[in-house]
């Protein structure tokens, strides 16, 4: 459905986005996972043709130039900044993008009306934008993308300032659309909802791609052992086991953590404290760039 | 178009919503226009009202009653008849009023056919004003024979002063013996007339004593100046207004980009161009719409002529169509509202100190009106002002007009050129 091949975008000297290709496939969502200046939002912006790229080739849904009107026909586009008009109602704001897009009549009130309900803003339609929490804003601004039924969904950290309630709201929203069957490309510097929400993750730093494929197979290629953290109430005179101690504290990396564990039992220590911490995307990104997804 | 339309009745919708701008690009205006419009004299003494003009009575006789009814109901006057006569020479002096005229006691015996060596009506009036004076001494004249008429419904009265004549003229030693026996005919046989008139029809009127009588033809004169000072202010307000929204709707766009909207407008089917000209046509519908508005607040209440509408619908179309140009341009100068409203206000309050919108045009030096050639808002004014009281003609409007929307064309092509670079 989105076809990129080496796409490149320089301001002066900085590489934004550096040879980056990807494929999402027709009802797959699909993350890009990097921290702040990645190369995310920009990679979006040429997606949608609000930059030129400086090389490279996009296709979306068959069309091969992200300009034309029948190209954006078939995507909304949920930026990362709240883009909405305050001064509108709700109810105007999804009424005016839906208009944009050329719907108009019984279409256009079926469709604001079923955006309203899925924003959870029905009893606030007539309400000013401004007067509304960011959570609300955040529902409004995935309504407006959604709100002319395009096939192909960009979502720009679309969680950023949002609280636990409203985002969960959101994750339910997205999965939803996932379950229709819509193709989304989902930008985030948050691994979980990488992990949670996507099908394929495409780890970026610094204008490239380090690494695409499913969460699990990400991991298992980058994620390395898990680590196994026993606190224990007496630690073995001689040490006697694998790991590193740090005073009574005990960390033994294994490929296995379960089997470790049981080992561990059985050898007669006894533990105040267990913990398994098993290889996620933020120890795949460490692994890949040193760095944490949050510095 | 139909979503260039959208967009724009959503921007005006959104003005209509911020009452701050809506304060700034109307009833601002609108204030400046009549408050410089009054502090520079407002209707002034030749306004629709006519001469402004007080008169004392000081005979307080139906002559002097009728003389100051027959002024009062003059179209060419504006009469007072309750100001003092001290108070009215003050204001004389001051030049709030054009003349004070004096009807002195014993008006009404010198208004019969007796000599009289004495004034009967005084008239005050600066020595400067030599055309006001003799349009004025011609209508006190004119009101003073209109009491004769009266006379002769109340034959008694008049025969008394006609026999107080004739025997002033038996008395006098100057007058030759000739011209004593002339006037003595002359007299006789009016108190004779007197004595047989038929009174009944003198009081139903008509047939009254009349010179020859004259018509007003309306002529318009070709080249005019204001004829209130609204017209020289309502034009300078109306460029404040375009000002105004033009540096609103050129922020306006920059909060687009800042709020993230416009990033969404672009990821619409809208192209660079529609977005552009959806911005300019809100921004040139709500130039238009103030325009008409504070013509139409001047034309009912302010006495500002809207007399030649062809050069006055070229006027009204062309000058917003100029400034959404520049809106355009100003909006892609900076990428902050801070920058845009900045540039955008330091080169306009340019362009208005020097072009009117300040210092009306008509108040400048030569070479000041020169040097304002430059100004797309000294072209907007001239464009009015030229509909409204400098009675240009179509073909005089065409050079202010095609300035008007060349520097609009203009602006136009920049911004879009620079909005285009912004997205490079």
């Amino acid at each position: 459905m989105i076809e990129v091949r080496d796409l490149r975008k320089s301001y002066g000297a900085l590489a934004a986005v550096d040879g980056v290709s990807f494929e999402v496939r027709r009802g797959e969502t699909f993350g890009l996972l990097g921290p702040n200046g990645a190369g995310k939002t920009t990679t979006m912006h040429l997606l949608v043709g609000v930059l030129r790229p400086d090389g490279g080739t996009i296709q979306i849904a068959g069309e091969g130039d992200p300009t034309r009107p029948q190209t954006r026909e078939k995507l909304g586009l949920a930026p990362q900044a709240m883009s909405l008009y305050p001064d509108l109602t709700g109810e105007e704001n999804l009424t005016f993008f839906a208009r944009l897009h050329g719907l108009g009549g019984s279409a256009l009130h079926e469709r604001v009306e079923s955006m309203l309900a899925l924003a959870g803003l029905t009893d606030r339609r007539k309400h000013r934008v401004r007067t509304y929490s960011g959570g609300m804003q955040r529902r409004l601004n995935l309504a407006c993308a959604l709100v002319h039924d395009p096939p192909v969904l960009l979502l720009d950290e679309p969680t950023v300032g949002v609280d636990p309630q409203s985002r969960n709201h959101l994750f339910e929203n997205i999965e939803s659309l996932r379950a229709q069957g819509r193709t989304i490309l989902y930008t985030t510097h948050y691994m979980e909802e990488a992990q949670r929400l996507c099908d394929r993750v495409a780890i970026m730093d610094k204008g490239k791609i380090l690494a695409l494929d499913t969460v699990p197979a990400l991991i298992e290629r980058y994620g390395g052992a898990s680590l196994i953290e026993a606190e224990l109430e007496e630690p073995p005179v001689d040490g006697g086991h694998a790991g590193t101690w740090d005073g009574h504290m005990l960390r033994v990396p294994s490929e296995r953590p379960l089997e470790e564990v049981a080992r561990l039992a059985g050898s007669g220590v006894r533990f105040t404290s267990l913990h398994i911490k098993r290889p996620d995307l933020e120890t795949v990104f460490l692994e890949l760039t040193g760095r944490s997804l949050r510095d | 178009m139909s979503r260039v339309l959208t967009l724009a009745f959503k921007d005006l919708k959104l003005l209509t919503r911020d009452r701050a701008s809506l304060f700034w690009v109307f009833f601002w205006p609108l204030g400046f226009g009549i408050f410089f419009g009054s502090l520079m004299g407002g209707m002034g003494e030749h306004g629709p009202r006519g001469m402004s003009v007080a008169v004392i009575d000081e005979d307080h006789s139906d002559a002097s009653r009728a003389l100051i009814d027959k002024l009062k109901h003059s179209e060419a006057l504006s009469v007072r008849d309750t100001i003092p006569l001290l108070a009215a020479e003050d204001r004389v002096r001051r030049g709030s009023l054009v003349a004070y005229v004096r009807v002195l006691p014993g008006f009404e015996k010198a208004s019969g056919f007796r000599r009289s060596d004495s004034t009967a009506i005084e008239i005050g009036i600066d020595p400067s004003r030599r055309a006001e004076r003799g349009i004025l001494e011609g209508l006190v004249t004119e009101a003073s024979f209109a009491g004769l008429q009266q006379m002769f419904a109340k034959p008694d009265r008049m025969r008394a002063s006609v026999n107080e004549s004739l025997r002033d003229v038996d008395s006098s030693n100057t007058l030759p013996p000739d011209q004593k026996a002339n006037i003595r005919r002359f007299l006789s046989s009016l108190d004779e007339y007197l004595g047989n008139v038929d009174t009944a029809v003198y009081r139903k009127g008509g047939g009254e004593f009349a010179g020859p009588q004259i018509t007003a033809k309306p002529v318009l004169q070709a080249a005019t100046g204001p004829r209130t000072a609204f017209e020289i202010s309502f034009p300078s307000a109306i460029l404040w207004a375009l000002l105004g929204c033009t540096s609103g709707f050129a922020q306006s766009l920059v909060t687009e980009r800042t709020l993230g909207t416009y990033l969404r407008l672009r990821a619409s089917p809208l192209s660079r161009s529609q977005v552009l000209l959806g911005k300019g046509l809100a921004s040139y519908l709500a130039g238009l719409a103030i325009i008409v508005a504070l013509l139409a607040i001047g034309g009912t209440f302010l006495g500002v002529r809207l007399d030649h509408p062809g050069q006055l619908a070229a006027a009204v179309l062309a000058t917003p169509f100029c400034f959404t140009g520049l809106t355009l341009l100003f909006a892609n100068l900076g990428k902050t509202e801070r920058a845009v409203g900045g540039a955008s206000w330091a080169i306009m309050l340019v362009m208005s100190m020097t072009g009117g919108g300040m210092i009306p045009l008509i108040a400048m030096p030569p070479w000041m009106q020169r040097a304002s050639n430059v100004s797309p808002v000294k072209w907007g004014i001239f464009g009015l002002e030229g509909a409204i009281w400098r009675g240009f003609s179509p073909a005089e409007m065409v050079l202010p007009c095609a300035i008007l929307v060349g520097v609009g064309i203009l602006g136009i092509a920049l911004g879009w050129i620079l909005s285009g670079r912004q997205e490079a």
